[in-house]
């Protein structure tokens, strides 16, 4: 019983070395760097608030004017907006990886495939995606499908990309692997091929998805119909000047929340990479 | 050791028969391979060496299917599996361990094993997954089945790849320096391991590397090849009996067989290095 007791004190004991020892480390490390953290963002808002001041900034607002007038805005508005412009986005996105994905697949994967499509598309890739707009807004019946179409434009370059490198630069390895333990070719590449390439892949779809909301809000800034680039636009046109801000930080801030989105199915469709 | 001795005369599992291999580089045409010629007789172990980038990976990739000869022939058992002209076919009768790990990175560690024999239509998928089991836990690596590869040791990784290759009985396993990027104890580890499967139900094995120590601890043969173009130099025999322990690294028989296949190698290995000098003065 004694040596029972005796090696449950010293486990208690170790635990709360454990524990203080994890106090300690939070101390020196996390809770400086913390510190260190609210000090540059409080230095963001003092250089802003301060930049606001210069005599040829009066219609800059600061940073407690854009509080000010984010807190009278309807919420309701605001949630429309925002609805709009994830649909549309989420839209342009979904169809630029239905598309991109699989053609980027076959040009990567058929010698003869890219000789037949990857000549298009390298003529138009150095054209950047708003030069489109003009032509986006004659082509298309509705201020809708340019919208979408712009967003898709847009996020379609780097998932092709991306997938045609991932596909055509696998390890070897991984191929003569598949091959001498009998698989066909096209178990191989369902097995093989795609699997190896998929890191590649969702790096395609994580750069596409930012390209997705600078697209959208150049296309509603044009087209004037709803969505958050239009508001923030309509808010210089009708000089309330702090709800600009207020449409920015809520475009960085979805489009972060929609790149935590891809990254989370990422996670979910590659649980080996950790 | 009687199974050294039949084996010496036994049928041949593998048979290199005057394989050359010449291609194209930006520096013009290069000669890999020259007329090389090797028997490995079946269930025995062959370990083939030679300075680096002397060629022994080129003729173990035409061995495999992955890469074919510009002249000579390979048969497996009675079969040409290899000839100038012939397509590639690499298949389960040939598994490779490769140098860099081949094990997918996206299956877990039971997938890996068991993706051989049902690809192969050996197994139904019940099946293999009890028969990768059983195979796992015969070699003592339980417990990792669903872990996938990149969160086991490399001993681990190298380990299963071994058992992956060996779980469609293959006629011949090829060993393309299985254990280069493993330390020093690992790698004992790993040759111990491999021992004791060979011991267990000799297999036929073509392993190439440039560790002296290893190929003379673990063959049958060692074969030494010339500096590019590869030709086989000498093939040494290597009759210390088996089981193999590590008191045999300090046996009288094992330093002499080091100190003659060292000479041979070190011989290439300085051609190679003054060939290196001349095409870099070039």
């Amino acid at each position: 019983m004694a040596a029972v007791d005796h090696h449950g004190l010293e486990a208690t004991a170790s635990a709360a070395r454990d524990q203080s020892s994890l106090w300690s480390a939070w101390l020196k490390v996390a809770l400086p760097s913390f510190l260190l953290r609210c000090v540059s963002i409080c230095g963001f808002l003092l250089i802003w608030s301060l930049v606001s001041m210069l005599p040829w900034a009066v219609q800059l607002p600061s940073p407690l004017a854009a509080l000010r007038a984010a807190l009278k805005l309807d919420p309701a508005l605001l949630v429309s907006d925002m609805t709009l412009s994830t649909y549309r986005v989420a839209t342009g996105f979904t169809l630029a990886a239905i598309v991109g994905i699989p053609t980027g697949i076959v040009i990567g994967y058929s010698q003869i495939m890219r000789d037949l499509l990857f000549m298009p598309i390298e003529l138009f890739r150095p054209i950047p995606p708003i030069a489109w707009i003009p032509l986006a807004i004659l082509f298309f019946p509705t201020v809708e499908m340019m919208v979408v179409f712009l967003t898709y434009y847009g996020a379609f370059f780097p998932i092709v990309y991306n997938t045609v490198d991932g596909v055509s630069n696998i390890r070897a390895t991984y191929i003569r692997a598949g091959k001498s333990l009998g698989a066909s070719e096209w178990t191989l590449f369902w097995h093989v091929i795609l699997p190896a390439a998929l890191p590649v892949i969702f790096t395609g779809l994580y750069v596409a998805i930012g390209v997705s909301w600078l697209m959208v809000v150049a296309g509603e800034m044009i087209a004037n119909k709803g969505g958050l680039g239009s508001m923030t636009w309509l808010s210089y046109q009708t000089g309330q000047y702090p709800r600009i801000f207020v449409g920015m930080a809520l475009i960085g801030l979805l489009g972060w929340a929609s790149s935590l989105v891809v990254r989370g199915i990422s996670r979910l469709v590659m649980r080996w990479e950790r | 050791m009687t199974a050294a001795g039949s084996r010496a005369e036994g049928p041949s599992a593998l048979t290199i028969d005057g394989v050359g291999k010449v291609y194209m580089s930006r520096q013009g045409w290069v000669e890999a391979v020259e007329a090389c010629t090797l028997e490995i007789k079946s269930g025995s172990f062959y370990v083939l060496v030679g300075p680096s980038g002397c060629g022994k990976t080129t003729l173990l990739n035409i061995v495999a299917g992955f890469d074919d000869p510009t002249s000579g022939q390979v048969k497996l058992g009675d079969q040409v599996i290899a000839a100038k002209g012939m397509s590639l076919k690499p298949g389960p009768d040939r598994m490779v361990v490769f140098q860099h790990g081949g094990l997918f990175p996206w299956m877990t560690v039971l997938d890996n094993v068991c993706y051989g024999p049902i690809r192969q239509g050996l197994l139904n998928k019940q099946a293999a997954r009890e028969a990768a089991r059983g195979m796992l836990a015969k070699v003592g690596l339980t417990g990792i089945e669903d872990a996938y590869p990149g969160s086991i040791s490399s001993g681990m990784r190298r380990r299963v790849e071994i058992i992956r290759a060996l779980i469609s009985r293959p006629k011949i396993l090829l060993m393309d320096e299985p254990f280069r990027a493993l330390d020093a104890l690992t790698k004992s580890v790993m040759h111990d391991f491999l021992l004791t499967l060979y011991d267990i139900e000799p297999y036929s094995v073509f392993f190439i590397t440039h560790d002296l120590l290893e190929a003379i601890y673990l063959g049958d043969s060692v074969a030494v090849m010339t500096t590019r173009p590869g030709r086989i130099k000498h093939v040494f025999q290597v009759d210390i009996p088996r089981p193999r322990s590590h008191k045999v690294l300090a046996s009288r028989e094992f330093l002499k067989l080091k100190n003659d296949v060292t000479e041979a190698v070190h011989e290439e290995a300085v051609k190679a290095f003054v060939a290196g000098e001349r095409e870099l003065a070039r």
